[in-house]
């Protein structure tokens, strides 16, 4: 039904940006963690069913020829060099007294919470659209 | 398509427009931030006034699903701008309403000449 398609939208990129915060979040808890490198999501629009796919080669232009939402695809770490600090009486020190901590940027990572802290806010409102659209509907002729 | 009322069968092709672009516009908002993404819009009042301007039945209308590919937008090629979204998303939602509200004094209509041309 397309009315709960709808939701189902909204509810994927609720998902992903939930996910991304968490990304966000937990880079910066390890800022000072030896070795870590920042993991970073890949989103892209999640591709509608075969019949989408189907009508799209045809040219054929059908009501299902909506995107349906947004996934994240994968979940790479940056290769950006790490952050080395000077500390010789930390474990992890080289000979030099040289530990290489994260490639961490905390302004990096606020801004990206920030942006997807603000998408899960408008996706929420699109949910909440869908839903009053629907229990609307359910009031025809009553 | 429900009966040979005119003015449901109307209605009804414009609540499945108004559902139409709730979705693409949740779609729209759902890739925000995904890179090289463009927008879609629902294209049905223009097609409507073409099709009165013509003299074809309006009924008969059926929405179209248009994807913005011209735009620049972003650096990254996203060119979704919430503050348009969201305000068709509001406009979508009143629309729908009053539709939802049209069609229900259409059959409340028809329900008090049933029951007045009863007595």
């Amino acid at each position: 039904m397309r009315l709960f398609q709808n939701m189902a939208i909204s509810a994927s990129a609720l998902t992903a940006e939930r996910l991304k915060m968490d990304l966000a979040a937990n880079n910066i808890a390890n800022y000072n963690t030896t070795g870590y490198r920042r993991k970073v999501a890949v989103q892209a629009e999640r591709p509608g069913d075969f019949q989408r796919t189907l009508e799209q080669a045809l040219g054929v232009q059908g009501l299902s020829a909506v995107g349906q939402g947004v996934r994240i695809t994968e979940i790479v770490e940056d290769p950006s060099p790490l952050r080395v600090e000077f500390d010789p009486a930390h474990p992890d020190a080289d000979e030099q007294g040289y530990v290489q901590k994260s490639n961490v940027d905390p302004l990096t990572e606020i801004v990206d919470l920030m942006m997807a802290q603000r998408a899960y806010e408008a996706n929420v409102t699109a949910l909440n659209a869908a839903k009053s659209m629907a229990l609307k509907a359910l009031e025809i002729g009553k | 398509m429900i009966g040979r009322d005119l003015t449901v069968r109307a209605l009804e092709r414009a609540l499945s427009a108004a559902s139409l672009r709730q979705q693409v516009i949740a779609n729209n908002i759902a890739n925000l931030n995904t890179p090289g993404f463009k927008r879609s819009r629902v294209e049905f009042e223009s097609l409507l006034a073409e099709a009165l301007a013509k003299g074809e039945d309006p009924s008969q209308v059926r929405p179209k699903v248009v994807q913005e590919t011209n735009s620049i937008g972003r650096p990254d090629g996203n060119n979704v701008a919430l503050e348009l979204e969201m305000t068709e998303l509001a406009e979508t939602q009143i629309w729908h309403a009053a539709l939802v509200r049209q069609m229900s004094d259409h059959f409340g209509r028809m329900r008090q000449v049933i029951y007045e041309g009863r007595r």
